[in-house]
Order: structure tokens, then C-alpha cells, then sequence
């Protein structure tokens, strides 16, 4: 009997220290998982920042000025090529079939338009 | 008996066992113990971005490859290796330092390149290693330059906001964010550039400065320097200097608004006063006379926007010397300027303020600022009579504030700016819609034992739009060059530069141009000053 329970005390020490070491390692297993992303982590992190650095490179004004100009023919605007809305109709008149005081233009036959 | 003793000790000497191997599988030692660091992390400084979020400097990876002299059996060879990588390195001096047993650690090769790194690890050689460290890159090159500054191959910043704010860099992951636009530098820059070549100057400066909360919006030095290639200028190369914030200049003409303003102020004189201009002033032996003499007698506002020194003297008598420093040093030019740019230079100031020289610094001579101060100085008068302390990092903080003269005061002189460009020295700054109010400078540049005749310092001070001024405009040209029709005082280089940063930024800036003045009908199509240029 003694000799019994002695052994059954011995298995199950066994067992949980079994245990424990599986434990342990499977810790250090999923660290180790965790540092690789990390790791990944890291790498995307640098690699985004030279992207954004590159990009900044790019978006130098000098090289989308001249592209502006020479391909697209576009230059700075100057003052009086700025205007308010309230004064589009008199720089560049009514809208199509609205006369100057916003009433829908009569047909000069009689009738109306539409 | 001797086998229950015997089964006895051999089961303890199991659970001896077990437990000990039980505490090992339960205790774990981390996994660097005992490992020996040799580096540590590479420092990673925070970004720089300006006010809308464009990257203006960054850290990026780069490997440094070093070698262990002790692990070395065939110095020449590992040299020779690497010599073929690097076909500029010294071998022979590298060979030496290999053979060196005594040693530990050689560096070979710092930053190196991904595909530098893979050549040299394809070499195979012993010996050798690579640390990984952090470089700082400004990808849009001589952009604010002088602001960034630059930050050395071991991390630490060397100049400009580098340095100024070096900690908050090294401590911080998010990005520094300063108040700059980057658009609006660039057009300060451009047309910077643009006068220099224009006017042959020797160098230049320019400010853009919101005077309502402080903020600069551009801040530019010429010639301009590339913080990538910093370490390739030599020690005195002229690029290395920050004009705007480290130079020291005497701005002249565009002194004698804040004379006026100061003995309006005070009540010393009255917009309605006329001064006899006619005749030169002598003072202390030394004769004060107008380049363009005022037929007649003058008012403040003939006198500002002609820019009469006898007449700017005699308003500088009445206000009287006590007051007239009261009146510099409120507005900050006896300090060096507060922004956070490293090299910041403190004012050249007379001696003493005797008869002499309280007359020639009230038209700007005998005291010498930089201009990033007399721009926030020059703020007053766009800020209804208060200064607010410049800044140029966008910190969400409430900027020091402080009263100089009273609103009115500050609506009458600009008035007398506005008519400066509208009909006096400053009409080649003048933008169709934006209504630029402002003065000229022009002063004799200084030189050993005294000022040349032939070289001026010539400067333009700016606010806009004259009816509710937001923005402060200061050019600085040094020694600009006559040319075909055109003189080498500020009306005919510095004036016409701001003009054409006025009408690029204003813009950018969200100021509307107003054509009200025409009257309706009127087309609005007024020659701006971009179309006077010369070149661009």
C-alpha cells in the first residue's frame, strides 16, 4: 500500500513538473513568436518612414513647380484673377437663361421658356 | 529495516532531483543575461513637420560597418576586401588599424548604403560587423534649411531647431510640429533667390510673420544651405549663416515709424505738426541731411513716406532720448530675439544714447538688429499697438503679449505706411487687391573704420492688408547692385521683392484681395508687380 501510494506520488510530481517545463517552453516559444512580429512590426515602421521621407522628397516644390509650368502651363495666379462669388456675375455676366436681375428669360415671340 | 532505509534514501534523492528540476522549469533567466551589450539603441530623433503636417526632417536606418582587430588573422586581406567596396578608403592606414591587437573596436565605414552593407557581407571576410544607427535625412533638401538646422552623425542636434529643441526631440515620438507653412516658405525662398541674382547681393534675409498670435510663417537666409551636405561646407562658408536670426544688421530708414510712433505716443507731436525740413541739422559736429530733400514744411506722414532723416531727427528731439529707448526696448530690439532657432544674435547698441546717437538711431543708423527682431518689432503697428513674442514651434501655447503704444497710434502710422507705398519711396512693393503698407531702409553698409560709400544695406518693411493688417513682410538685401534704370536703394530692389512675396504668399495665407477702390465696372486688371520683373 505504502509502496503503492509512493508511486502514484512520484508520477504525479512527475507529471506536473512535465507540466511545468511544457509550460515554461510553450512561453518561450510564443515569445519568441511575439518578438518576430515585432520584429515585423519594426521593419514596416522603418520602411514607412522612408516611404514618407521619399514622398516628402518627391513633393518638392521646385519639381511640381516646373512640372506645373512646363507640362501643364499653369503659373501663380495673380490678385485680380481672384474673385468673391457674389461678384462672378459681373465679371463674367449671368448664368444661360437668367437675365441680370434673376428672372427666366421670355421667349421675345410670346410663351414661355421649357 | 536496511531496505525500507535503503528505498527511503533512494526516494529522497528522486525528489531531490525532481524538485531541482522542478525549480529550473519553474525559474527562467532572461534571455540577454550575461550577454554583453556593447551598443546601445540607436537614438531615433522625432520628425519635423511643418504647421500642415509635411515632413521636413526624419530619422532613417543606416548600418556602420566596424571591425574587431582581435578577430582578424589577415589584416591586409579584410583591408584589401573592403578597399574594393570603398575604392576612396585609405587600405594601408586600414590594414594598420587592424593590425592593431591591441584594440577591440575600429570603425571603417559609417552610413552606409542597403546595397554598400550587402556588398560588404557578401565579402564574407572575418572580422567584421555592422551596428545599425540612425541618420537624420531632410528629403526636401535646402527647404527652411536654416531653421532645421542639422543634427550630427551621433544624433545630437548641431544647429537651428535641431539644437533649440533638442531634448523635446530626443524624448518624444511624435513629430515636432513648427509654425511654418512650408508653400509660403517657398515662395519666400524663391524670390529671395530670385533677388540675389537680380541685384548681385551678397547676401540676404527674409521674415514672414502672423503679428496677431506671433507665429513665423517663413523665415529665410541666402544663400541657402542643404542640411543633407552640411558637413561638405567648409568652416567659413557663407551659406553656414543664418541671416534672418543670427546676422546683425543697421536697417536704416525703416527705423523712423517707430520714432514717429513713439513721439505721437506721447503726445511729443500731433499728426497736424509741420517740421521745417528745408535746411540740415547739425548735431555734435556731425551734418544730418535728406537724399531727396522735402521743399517746404512737412508733416509726420510726408516725412515717413518721404523718408526724411532731418525730419525724423527733429520728431526724435522732441520725443527725447529717455523715450525713445523706453520705445526700442519695448518693442524687444535691445534683446535678442526669443524664437527658437539656435544663434539667435543679441543687438549691437550705442554706448550711450547722447545727443548723436539718439539722433541717427532714430532713422536706424548706429544700432544693428537681426531681422527676425525688427520684424516682431515691426508687428506693432499690424497688431493695433501690441508685440506678441515670435515663436516658430506650433505648441498650442499662449505667446507672451505686451502693449507698446495704443491703437490709435498704431492706425495713424499705418496709415503713413500705406502712403509710403501709395505715393512715396515704397510704390515698387505695392500688389494690386492686397494693399501692402510699408517702409524702406536704406543705410550705408559698415565696414572696418567706418561705413563704404559704395554699398548699402537696403531693407523693406511690410504689413498687409493695410485696412486689417495680419501679416508682417521683412526683406534684407546686403549690398545690392545698381543696375540698367535702377538705383541700389530700397525702393528699387527690396521694395519690389516684397511686393512679389506679398503677392505669392497672400494667397497661401487666406488674405482676399480687395478691388473696392476701383468702383464697379472697373476692370481689376492692374499690372502687378510679378509682371515687372526681369526674369521668372
Amino acid at each position: 500500500m505504502n509502496r503503492r501510494a509512493l508511486m502514484v506520488g512520484i508520477a504525479i510530481i512527475g507529471l506536473l513538473i512535465f507540466s511545468l517545463y511544457r509550460a515554461k517552453y510553450g512561453a518561450i516559444e510564443s515569445a519568441e513568436e511575439i518578438a518576430a512580429v515585432e520584429a515585423e512590426i519594426e521593419e514596416a515602421i522603418r520602411e514607412r518612414r522612408v516611404l514618407l521621407g521619399e514622398l516628402s522628397h518627391l513633393s518638392r516644390q521646385e519639381w511640381v513647380e516646373e512640372y506645373a509650368r512646363a507640362e501643364l502651363g499653369m503659373v501663380p495666379a495673380r490678385a485680380e484673377q481672384f474673385a468673391r462669388p457674389e461678384d462672378l456675375d459681373q465679371l463674367i455676366g449671368p448664368p444661360d437663361g437668367v437675365d441680370e436681375i434673376g428672372e427666366l428669360r421670355r421667349d421675345r415671340e410670346g410663351g414661355t421658356n421649357g | 529495516m536496511r531496505t525500507k532505509l535503503v528505498s527511503l534514501c533512494t526516494c529522497l534523492g528522486f525528489a531531490v532531483i525532481a524538485g531541482k528540476a522542478g525549480m529550473v522549469a519553474m525559474t527562467s533567466q532572461p534571455a540577454d543575461q550575461g550577454v554583453s551589450r556593447a551598443f546601445e539603441d540607436p537614438i531615433r530623433r522625432a520628425d519635423i513637420v511643418d504647421r500642415n503636417g509635411e515632413l521636413l526632417a526624419t530619422s532613417v536606418a543606416v548600418y556602420s560597418l566596424f571591425a574587431d582587430p582581435r578577430a582578424i588573422w589577415d589584416p591586409a586581406e579584410v583591408a584589401s576586401g573592403i578597399g574594393r567596396v570603398f575604392p576612396d578608403i585609405d587600405v594601408d592606414k586600414l590594414t594598420a588599424d587592424l593590425s592593431d591587437k591591441e584594440r577591440a573596436f575600429v570603425w571603417v565605414r559609417r552610413g552606409l548604403t542597403p546595397r554598400q552593407r550587402q556588398a560588404v557581407f557578401d565579402l564574407g571576410l572575418e572580422g567584421l560587423d555592422f551596428r545599425e544607427e540612425s541618420r537624420r535625412a531632410y528629403p526636401r533638401g535646402t527647404l527652411a534649411g536654416h531653421i532645421l538646422g542639422y543634427a550630427g552623425t551621433d544624433g545630437q542636434g548641431l544647429a537651428g531647431v535641431e539644437y533649440a529643441m533638442d531634448s523635446e526631440l530626443l524624448s518624444s515620438r511624435e513629430p515636432l510640429k513648427l509654425t511654418i507653412d512650408s508653400n509660403v516658405q517657398f515662395a519666400l525662398e524663391a524670390e529671395l533667390a530670385a533677388a540675389a541674382g537680380e541685384y548681385g547681393v551678397e547676401g540676404g534675409a527674409g521674415v514672414i510673420l502672423n503679428a496677431r498670435n506671433g507665429e513665423v510663417m517663413g523665415l529665410a537666409s541666402w544663400p541657402p544651405i542643404d542640411p543633407n551636405r552640411v558637413l561638405e561646407l567648409d568652416r567659413d562658408d557663407p551659406a553656414r549663416l543664418n541671416r534672418a536670426v543670427g546676422a546683425l544688421f543697421e536697417l536704416g530708414s525703416v527705423y523712423k515709424p517707430l520714432t514717429v510712433a513713439a513721439a505721437l505716443d506721447t503726445g511729443a507731436i500731433r499728426p497736424s505738426d509741420r517740421f521745417d525740413v528745408r535746411e540740415p541739422l547739425v548735431i555734435s559736429g556731425r551734418t544730418i541731411h535728406d537724399d531727396h530733400p522735402i521743399s517746404g514744411h512737412a508733416s509726420p506722414t510726408r516725412i515717413v513716406a518721404d523718408s526724411s532723416n532731418i525730419g525724423t531727427v527733429k520728431i526724435a528731439i522732441m520725443l527725447g532720448a529717455r523715450r525713445q529707448q523706453e520705445m526700442l526696448a519695448a518693442v524687444g530690439l535691445f534683446d535678442r530675439s526669443p524664437v527658437e532657432v539656435a544663434g539667435s544674435a543679441a543687438p549691437l547698441l550705442p554706448e550711450q544714447f547722447d545727443e548723436i546717437h539718439a539722433a541717427t538711431v532714430s532713422y536706424g543708423h548706429g544700432i544693428a538688429v537681426s531681422p527676425m527682431a525688427f520684424a516682431t518689432a515691426f508687428s506693432v503697428f499690424a497688431n493695433g499697438g501690441e508685440v506678441v513674442e515670435p515663436t516658430i514651434i506650433m505648441d498650442g501655447k499662449r505667446r507672451r503679449t505686451r502693449r507698446v503704444i495704443s491703437a490709435p497710434t498704431a492706425a495713424v502710422v499705418t496709415r503713413m505706411l500705406r502712403e509710403a507705398v501709395v505715393d512715396g519711396t515704397g510704390r515698387f512693393a505695392e500688389v494690386a487687391g492686397y494693399r501692402v503698407a510699408g517702409k524702406t531702409g536704406t543705410a550705408e553698409k559698415p565696414i572696418a573704420g567706418g561705413y563704404a560709400d559704395d554699398e548699402n544695406i537696403s531693407s523693406f518693411a511690410a504689413i498687409f492688408p493695410a485696412d486689417s493688417p495680419d501679416y508682417v513682410v521683412l526683406i534684407v538685401l546686403d549690398a545690392p547692385k545698381e543696375g540698367a534704370g535702377r538705383g541700389r536703394t530700397a525702393a528699387y530692389n527690396a521694395a519690389p521683392t516684397a511686393g512679389r512675396v506679398i503677392e505669392r504668399v497672400a494667397p497661401m495665407l487666406g488674405v482676399e484681395p480687395k478691388f473696392e477702390d476701383l468702383g464697379r465696372g472697373e476692370s481689376p486688371m492692374v499690372r502687378s508687380v510679378s509682371q515687372r520683373r526681369s526674369s521668372l
